[in-house]
């Protein structure tokens, strides 16, 4: 079996990228036996504590303007964060709801980004309780590609994003779904 | 034996490459954080440095940076490992002066692998110590925001390059670069252009005065003054100068073509041209490309660059572009914080760093960096 170098910081911490209107924070965050979507949609909290986080200006997302070992971020200032792909699903009991085999295109906006992505549902994609009556504030969008409004050079991609609906000023869906495994 | 020097402040990370490297036969040193890795490197320059981005202190970038500054390991080969897996880091750490970029979580053998291919690549000389460059802000139609975009820019680009930038008021008829940097300098232009052709390094020293922005400003004259004859010399001379010593100069030129001016902008790397978007300012501007076209200034370090300095633009940025027949590079926004910034004397960049204004600044610096740095 071949060795894998640990990605960042001691097992039980994942590395997200956390981004709101202004800045990207790249950070590590203490996930012990929960997911990043746990920790996120986790209502007794309003704060999330993230450790060696990284900011960059969204303009200049490549730049790193500070760096403090600890910081809070406030979550419903949080546009959008990008996740692997097995930190983005919500674990243990939550996670029944999250399955499903139909995939949505989908278009969305937050403020200073545009998100194009896909939304995995068991059956049609319900609009309103998609976005309005969700339990979540933070939903899942696979194949996820977000770009500055104002400086449309600069994307942002990875296995998942966990978005804040609460922020979403736009959002719009395919017709038809794609139906996977 | 090739020597690596890693560098990592996660200790799992340092000693798994310790092993791996060392079984792969290379000669490895460790380093827990930057500065240390720094010191290691000039003691024992090694032959490639594998650099972790994201460390406390000095982040990996940096690291790399201040590697290609150092004639001593200017020629050592880098990687960078980060767990930031975006294009944007991937330029921002080949930018820095990086040879490769991998994403964590790296398989050794990969990045084994990578070293041994780096290794193998003819590596130029060493490269001569860095010359710093020159950006002049520029246009013949005064009032268009001229000195706020150069003092923004000076400070924009000190943070970009976390140095010192020196920042030259060429307005010795009506500057005001001290005023919006709330400075009452004692020494100004006006002292050195008295020193003749040639004046003395110490001298212009002494006539820069130091702002907490990281920016050193030649000031203009507090009294309007024009510009002795013969002063193309001492000017060409003092930029030669500050070029030695400081990463970027940023200008702000007159709006005038006198000796000094031209020798400045002869004398620059780069010339922005300021258009507001009103029918006599273009007209100014496309009576003015020419002229620094003779200049010997390649259309490519010519950049124009649209200040909206009022609320209501009278013409639609198309129309400005249509009618200077070239694109241009970056459009400033107008930003009502920018006169409150000027009154209490703080760059709006500071003073409004979130602003859309200070934004547009802070990329049109990181657009010429890019562009000045190849």
């Amino acid at each position: 079996m071949r060795q894998t170098l640990v990605s960042a910081g001691p097992r039980g911490y994942a590395t997200v990228d956390f981004f709101t209107g202004d800045y990207r924070v790249s950070a590590q965050i203490n996930v012990r036996t929960r997911t990043v979507n746990d920790i996120l949609n986790d209502k007794r909290l309003s704060y999330i504590e993230v450790f060696d986080a990284y900011i960059s200006r969204i303009s200049q997302p490549g730049y790193i303007v500070g760096s403090r070992h600890v910081a809070l971020l406030r979550k419903n200032a949080i546009s959008f964060a990008i996740a692997p792909l097995e930190e983005s699903r919500p674990s243990g009991q939550r996670a029944y709801r999250f399955g499903g085999k139909f995939l949505y295109d989908v278009f969305l906006t937050l403020p200073a980004f545009e998100v194009h992505g896909k939304v995995r549902t068991a059956g049609k994609l319900d609009l309103h309780s998609f976005l309005v009556t969700n339990v979540d504030d933070f939903v899942i969008l696979v194949q996820p590609v977000a770009r500055v409004a104002n400086y449309p050079d600069n994307t942002f991609s990875g296995e998942a994003f966990l978005v804040n609906r609460l922020l979403i000023t736009m959002f719009c869906a395919g017709e038809k779904p794609e139906q996977v495994e | 034996m090739p020597t690596v020097l890693i560098i990592d402040d996660d200790a799992s990370v340092l000693k798994l490459l310790d092993f791996a490297m060392g079984q792969a036969g290379f000669d490895v040193m460790l380093a827990g954080d930057g500065e240390t890795g720094l010191e290691q490197a000039r003691a024992h320059p090694p032959d490639l440095a594998i650099v972790d981005v994201m460390m406390p202190d000095l982040d990996g970038y940096e690291v790399c940076r201040r590697l290609r500054a150092d004639p001593r390991t200017a020629n050592t080969a880098i990687i960078v490992l980060t767990a930031r897996a975006q294009a944007v880091d991937r330029q921002a750490a080949l930018e820095a002066g990086a040879d490769e970029y991998l994403v964590k979580p790296v398989m050794p053998d990969e990045l084994i692998t990578l070293a041994r291919e780096v290794l193998a690549r003819p590596r130029a000389a060493a490269e001569a110590p860095r010359r710093g460059r020159v950006v002049t802000v520029f246009s013949l139609r005064g009032g268009v925001g001229v000195t706020s975009l150069a003092v923004n820019l000076a400070v924009a680009f000190a943070h970009l390059r976390k140095d010192e930038v020196s920042l030259l008021d060429m307005n010795a008829l009506a500057g005001h670069v001290a005023l919006m940097l709330n400075l009452q300098p004692q020494l100004t232009l006006a002292n050195l252009l008295a020193q003749g052709p040639e004046p003395a390094r110490e001298t212009v020293e002494k006539c820069l005065v130091r702002h907490s922005a990281g920016i050193r400003i030649l000031a203009a004259p507090p009294q309007p003054m024009m510009p002795p004859a013969g002063s193309g010399p001492t000017v060409r001379h003092t930029v030669s100068l500050l070029k030695s010593g400081f990463p970027y100069t940023v200008a702000d030129a007159a709006s005038t073509f006198d000796e000094a001016t031209k020798a400045l902008l002869t004398a620059s790397d780069l010339v922005v041209i300021v258009v507001a978007a009103e029918v006599q300012a273009l007209q100014t501007t496309i009576t003015s490309l020419p002229a620094l076209a003779a200049l010997g200034h390649e259309e490519n370090n010519l950049w124009l660059v649209l200040n909206q300095h009022t609320p209501q633009p009278a013409l639609p940025a198309q129309m400005v572009e249509k009618a200077l027949k070239r694109p241009l590079r970056a459009r400033i926004p107008y930003e009502p914080a920018a006169a409150q910034a000027i009154q209490r004397g703080v760059p709006l960049i500071l003073h409004k760093p979130t602003s859309p204004m200070a934004a547009a600044v802070a990329k049109l610096a990181y657009q010429i960096d890019k562009h000045l740095s190849y």
